[in-house]
């Protein structure tokens, strides 16, 4: 270091790699068996390694937003992949301009920060900061795909690839993993390509791809052996050698975060609670081969989105609305007995941990934007929100799930007062570390 | 759907204008299918407030009560168009301050104009001293000074001031903008087979 380095207070800086959907539990087995050599040095060596919870619904969109707004998605208002507007009823993709908070970069490109975020789940399309911000999967189209515009020209120079072909895992597995590992040694070199030219307080990258790769293959890495368990694992060292490469990077005095969204386990069934709630009367339809929920009859008294989000077809509220106000309470309580005791028909197993009221866990501001029941299964069951099974549940093509008690959560400091308990606190902690929580 | 409740309070002269631009907005965030609701002075005294008159105690009264009414609408994520001449501060500050989720729109014109204007031939009674308590006449207009909009409705159009407010909404993130679609169909279709191939629809 320099004389001027010594004589000037150095400012803080914070990198983010956000490892998609990477349990706790999974990486400590990878740092004892030795595939993760580099992370097992990091966390020996001082820092801050810790399990985490993520967020209700357990799902990517919900849990970055979290992170990225310091609010449970009755604060920030992205409650899934698919949304309902209730009146006129409609079916829609929320994206980053439905998010009602304002998000951690936005903060602090305010407090005259700069950063640097890339592929980030529900940051498309790309708002103005104070830098650059390269958005993720829900970009189609490359052009459109980063602030400013311009820095979408370098990325096609470099050959970057937003997101793996997830249709490819159903054609050839072998082929959709070849892909995988293409799409996270792009994501690296791209990102340290930018790492090396920008200049930056906050730089995030998120790597979607361990996600993908443990929804297509978690059932082949669960089986301890064969050529996709041993790819699965191989994965992890990619990522651990390029995280050695990129700390490298790093100044001394940087602090480095590294962090998931959820955990992943085996998805032994998916549970269909429409067919359900059709079965029970509560949902019907119209026409006898119904595409989504848009299709439901005026008669209907709950229908369900993707996962387990359990909505009063509430008159006054919905369009095709039915159920007095009056009759709400009632109803959800009714749903809630009759949710829990819900048997799986070949096991006679219950497998229903939870069903809660909306206000029981939230209490953001758009909190009457929120499902009004939230059912939560026991782990290994997946509650999907679709409206033409004929089977309550089943097993599916992707084998696996989320799980809610597993993220975590490694940074190269000591916490020291500051608690984690889950996803939702790291924006406090971002902006304490960058020292601008004054707010 | 608006995105957070708001309430917009129009304030200005009688014959300013204030009406004519709030008309305008609500129908425009009605087209978007936007919860919108209006509250006008001329209307509220005919109901809510039908008791006061126009003293500056009733004055203050009028505005409390509508500013309760506001509230609770505002509450409920309704843009609430509030067009009350208001000419005091203090009660423009306290309308504020019991809403919460307000801003202020001066909606400007000079006495001289809205006397040209007088629509209701309220100024010529008024000159006339046949009406008691007419602000800009015979009552004090304190004029807002941190006006989060103003439209200066002598110099400019109609569709610019409402063009203004609109606009104002957007920036600000309490409307969506007008067909700002982000895919098109075929991108739609792209990114729906995509989540679907996640098992994420
Ligand atoms: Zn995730």
């Amino acid at each position: 270091m320099g004389l001027f380095g010594s004589i000037f207070k150095k400012k803080k800086r914070i990198a983010v790699i956000g490892l998609d959907g990477v349990p706790h539990s999974f990486l400590l087995k990878r740092m004892k068996d030795g595939t993760m050599p580099f992370l097992k040095k990091l966390v020996d060596s001082g820092g801050h390694f810790q399990r985490m919870n993520s967020v209700i619904p357990t799902i990517s969109s919900v849990a970055w937003s979290t992170f990225m707004t310091g609010k449970d998605c009755s604060g920030h208002g992205i409650f899934g992949f698919i949304d309902r507007h209730e009146d006129p009823f409609k079916m829609y993709i929320p994206l980053a301009k439905n998010m009602r908070a304002e998000t951690l970069w936005e903060y602090l490109s305010k407090k005259d920060k700069r950063v640097f975020v890339m592929n980030v789940p529900v940051t498309y399309p790309p708002k103005k900061v104070n830098g650059t911000l390269i958005a993720g999967f829900l970009c189609t189209d490359i052009n459109k795909s980063a602030y400013p515009a311009k820095v979408a020209e370098e990325l096609k120079d470099l050959d970057y690839i937003i997101d793996a072909d997830a249709w490819l895992a159903r054609e050839s597995k072998d082929k959709f993993m070849d892909q995988l590992f293409k799409v996270l040694e792009k994501r690296f070199e791209v990102m340290t390509h930018f790492y090396k030219k920008e200049k930056w307080d906050f730089f995030q990258c998120h790597i979607m791809d361990t996600d993908r790769l443990s929804h297509f293959f978690w059932k082949e890495y669960e089986s301890g052996s064969g050529k996709f368990h041993d790819e699965f694992i191989r994965f992890f060292k990619v990522i651990d050698n390029e995280l050695e490469k990129f700390s490298k990077l790093m100044r001394k005095d940087d602090t480095l975060m590294i962090l998931s969204d959820h955990g992943f386990c085996l998805a032994e069934k998916e549970f269909y609670i429409n067919k359900w709630l059709q079965d029970e009367g509560y949902l019907k339809f119209d026409n006898a081969d119904p595409k989504n929920i848009e299709d439901m009859s005026p008669d209907s008294k709950a229908y369900s989105l993707i996962p387990g989000r359990v909505f009063i077809n509430l008159k006054d509220r919905e369009e095709k609305g039915s159920v007095a106000p009056s009759d709400y309470e009632g109803l959800r309580d009714e749903l809630i007995q009759k949710i829990k005791k819900i048997k799986d028909p070949e096991t006679g197993e219950e497998f229903i941990k939870n069903v809660f009221k909306r206000e029981e866990i939230y209490d953001g501001e758009f909190i009457d934007d929120v499902a009004d029941l939230i059912v939560i299964p026991r782990d290994g069951i997946d509650v999907k929100g679709n409206v033409n099974k004929s089977k309550l549940l089943e097993e599916g093509f992707i084998s696996g799930m989320h799980t809610y008690h597993d993220a975590f959560l490694y940074l190269n400091k000591e916490l020291g007062d500051f608690k984690v308990d889950s996803i939702r606190d790291c924006f406090d902690l971002i902006i304490n570390l960058l020292e601008v929580n004054e707010k | 759907m608006p995105k957070k409740g708001l309430t917009v309070w129009f304030t200005g002269l009688s014959a300013a204008g204030k009406t004519t631009i709030a008309l305008a907005v609500e129908k425009i965030l009605q087209e978007r299918g936007i919860k919108v609701e209006r509250l006008d002075g001329d209307t509220v005294r005919q109901s809510l407030t039908k008791d006061l008159g126009f003293s500056k105690e009733d004055r203050d009264k009028n505005i409390s009560r509508v500013s309760f009414v506001a509230k609770l609408l505002t509450r409920n994520n309704v843009i609430v168009l509030a067009s009350f001449i208001s000419p005091y501060k203090e009660e423009r500050s306290k309308a504020k301050e019991t809403i919460g989720s307000f801003i202020e729109v001066y909606v400007h014109a000079t006495v001289e104009e809205c006397t040209k204007r007088d629509p209701k031939g309220l100024y010529k009674k008024a000159i006339a001293g046949e009406i008691p308590h007419f602000t800009g006449v015979s009552d004090p207009y304190e004029e807002p000074e941190h006006a989060d909009l103003v439209c200066h409705t002598v110099t400019e159009s109609e569709e610019e001031s409402v063009q203004k407010v609109i606009q104002f909404l957007e920036d600000n993130n309490y409307i969506e903008k007008a067909g700002e679609e982000v895919y098109s169909d075929e991108e739609r279709e792209k990114v729906q087979k995509r989540l679907e191939d996640l098992g994420y629809l």
